[in-house]
């Protein structure tokens, strides 16, 4: 099927590709600079203590933005997995009622945790909870980050429910089971 | 309490019966046993779970491994690989069907996932195989068992879940994987050289006419293993020696892999983004269940099932071994329905507390588990790798079966072994320590 907000949910995929790219690169820099200091002391230099603080800090937030801005991305790309074993079997028209009640169900409870999420944020926002370490991050950047991920998330499963739903209501038995992609974009 | 658990076993089964996702099946299951067995409230609990899971430095390893594994998948060392192997196994009984189990071994523990394995080796031993006159199924067993390999020979995706959730050095679970790892191979390849020299030879010489190589030709062919055998093992080495955490040899095995790829003349703007994407897809649906089973599982604990389950199953007054024995079963037939995360996540959220009174080592339990998982990717009827081969050689699924039965045995003999010998675990993470 065709997502009207697709624009959307590639821009989140691209979010996450972007958080992917700057924990690896600042992780790697982080290990060749640590590789340079420990080769200038094998020659004798002085140890320069090169080091990005709170990288892995930083990486450890980043991965909030790397796992799940894509979630509504992977989401339409059918990469959430689910046993298919029982449904698989059933004739087209029922499949798409079943099909129909999990994407109510999945609606349901991403709504619950986007609204929770929400509250969770305003909290982090009234106390001015931070992170532990050195970065002393406050909690609702990598937390708003996490709502955005899960808010795109319902939009998806919304859109994929209103379409079942007319495929149910108009032509049941024409519904076609989707299948994850390989290589998709 | 029964009531209770009937519930949780109740709605779990109807929610991934019916086709819900698997995380939001393991949260809408939550949340029912929290919501009407417990008076806490649910939601901030849902809140602060998904939140705690969804960020952190060891997790963040997961996302690169499996990159790095993408990126690989489409490198070309495969094609590389077959090469360089087969003119030094030719002499072995068994033969070019030992680089089918070595190269699927080593080509998973960097690609991460087994299924992808056994496709890409697949689909270049299996036609070479066959045209030399091999036996299919050992050509086929061999193939879909060793490439579950993957998930044992670190760097291994399951085993940074594992200690993610239940808070074990995922350092530690990486090096206890080597060990197993290599008795696996070693079971796998002792088991075809002597079939092939009580059953196979008699019927046919299979692979006795391979072109003679010079041994400066073999080594030449050899040098295009390096790559691969100097990730491996410069992950390994750095983890094992304390130079970097898991996080940081992924985070450079990602940076090594793009340069091996691109040397293979097989990373261009496309591809890269092709393994970026798909790296994000997987990495995204994994985290999604690890978010989910943390919320299931501290709803569980939250009602004490775990607990009073771990109580109930002492009064039974069980030897480890018949527990071992009654876990492996249970799990099988889950594994029949579960994929490998998912079952690691759902054993690891409900029955974890029973694992620790019965005495159990936690990184034994991570690889034993993980073998478990193994053998379930070559069960029917949700064996990925069953479906792999399936679509690549159009044999039936018995057929198949049948054909990795062997080595679905000699896993659960290294299980046993395992369990007699805990060593074989224990060894290396323990002299890591020292």
């Amino acid at each position: 099927m065709t997502y009207f907000f697709d624009r959307l949910y590639r821009l989140g995929a691209w979010g996450a590709a972007a958080c992917m790219l700057l924990i690896c690169t600042l992780v790697s820099l982080q290990v060749f600079l640590r590789l340079i200091d420990a080769i200038m002391v094998m020659f004798g230099a002085e140890r320069l203590g090169f080091e990005i603080s709170g990288v892995s800090e930083m990486a450890a937030f980043l991965l909030v933005g790397a796992t799940f801005l894509s979630l509504a991305y992977t989401f339409t790309h059918h990469a959430h997995i689910r046993v298919t074993l029982v449904i698989n079997r059933l004739p087209a028209a029922v499949r798409v009622w079943i099909e129909s009640l999990a994407l109510l169900i999945a609606l349901g409870l991403s709504v619950l945790i986007t609204h929770e999420l929400v509250l969770l944020v305003g909290e982090s926002l009234e106390y001015h909870d931070i992170s532990s370490g050195l970065l002393a991050l406050p909690l609702w950047i990598p937390q708003s980050v996490l709502v955005a991920g899960t808010g795109l998330l319902c939009l998806a499963i919304l859109e994929t429910l209103i379409a079942t739903l007319r495929t149910a209501f108009t032509a049941p038995s024409s519904y076609v089971a989707p299948e994850p992609e390989d290589g998709a974009e | 309490m029964l009531t209770l658990i009937l519930v949780t076993l109740l709605a779990l089964a109807l929610l991934l019966g019916s086709g819900v996702w698997v995380a939001f099946s393991l949260i809408g299951t939550g949340w029912i046993v929290l919501t009407f067995f417990s008076t806490f409230e649910t939601g901030p609990i849902l809140a602060s779970d998904f939140w705690g899971a969804s960020y952190g430095w060891d997790l963040t390893a997961l996302p690169m491994f499996v990159w790095m594994g993408e990126i690989l998948f489409r490198s070309g060392l495969a094609d590389n690989m077959f090469r360089a192997l087969a003119p030094w196994l030719n002499r072995l009984p068994g033969r070019l069907l030992h680089s089918n189990i070595i190269g699927s071994g080593l080509f998973a523990a960097v690609c991460g996932s087994s299924a992808a394995t056994c496709a890409t080796v697949g689909k270049m031993t299996l036609p070479e195989l066959e045209r030399r006159g091999y036996d299919s199924n050992l050509a086929i067993g061999t193939l879909a068992s060793a490439s579950t390999l993957g998930l044992l020979i670190p760097p291994s995706i399951m085993m940074i879940v594992y200690g993610v959730v239940t808070e074990q050095s995922i350092s530690r679970l990486f090096i206890a994987g080597v060990l197993p790892g290599m008795l696996l191979l070693a079971l796998f390849m002792g088991y075809l050289a002597i079939w092939s020299k009580v059953v196979g030879e008699p019927q046919g010489r299979a692979g006795h006419d391979e072109p003679h190589m010079g041994f400066m030709a073999k080594l030449r062919n050899s040098a295009q293993l390096i790559p691969l055998l100097a990730l491996i093992g410069g992950i390994l080495g750095s983890i094992y020696g304390g130079l970097a955490s898991p996080t940081e040899a992924a985070a450079v095995g990602v940076v090594l892999s793009l340069i091996i790829a691109r040397l293979n003349g097989h990373m261009t703007a496309a591809t890269f983004k092709e393994s970026l994407f798909a790296a994000l897809r997987t990495s995204c649906m994994i985290a999604f269940i690890i978010a989910g089973a943390s919320f299931l599982s501290s709803a569980m604990s939250f009602t004490q099932i775990p607990m009073q389950l771990a109580e109930g199953i002492a009064t039974l007054g069980l030897s480890p071994t018949m527990l071992l024995v009654v876990l492996t079963l249970f799990l099988l037939i889950l594994g029949c329905f579960l994929d490998g995360i998912s079952l690691i996540l759902l054993v690891t959220s409900i029955i974890m507390p029973v694992i620790e009174a019965a005495g159990f080592d936690l990184i034994w339990f991570g690889i034993y588990l993980i073998i478990v998982v193994e053998m379930s990717q070559i069960t029917p009827p949700v064996g990925f790798n069953l479906f792999v081969i399936q679509s690549l050689t159009g044999k039936d699924i018995i057929t198949i079966t049948k054909a990795t039965l062997p080595f679905f045995l000699l896993m659960i003999f290294s299980i046993v072994l395992m369990h007699v010998f805990p060593e074989i675990v224990l060894y290396l993470p323990q002299a890591m320590n020292n």
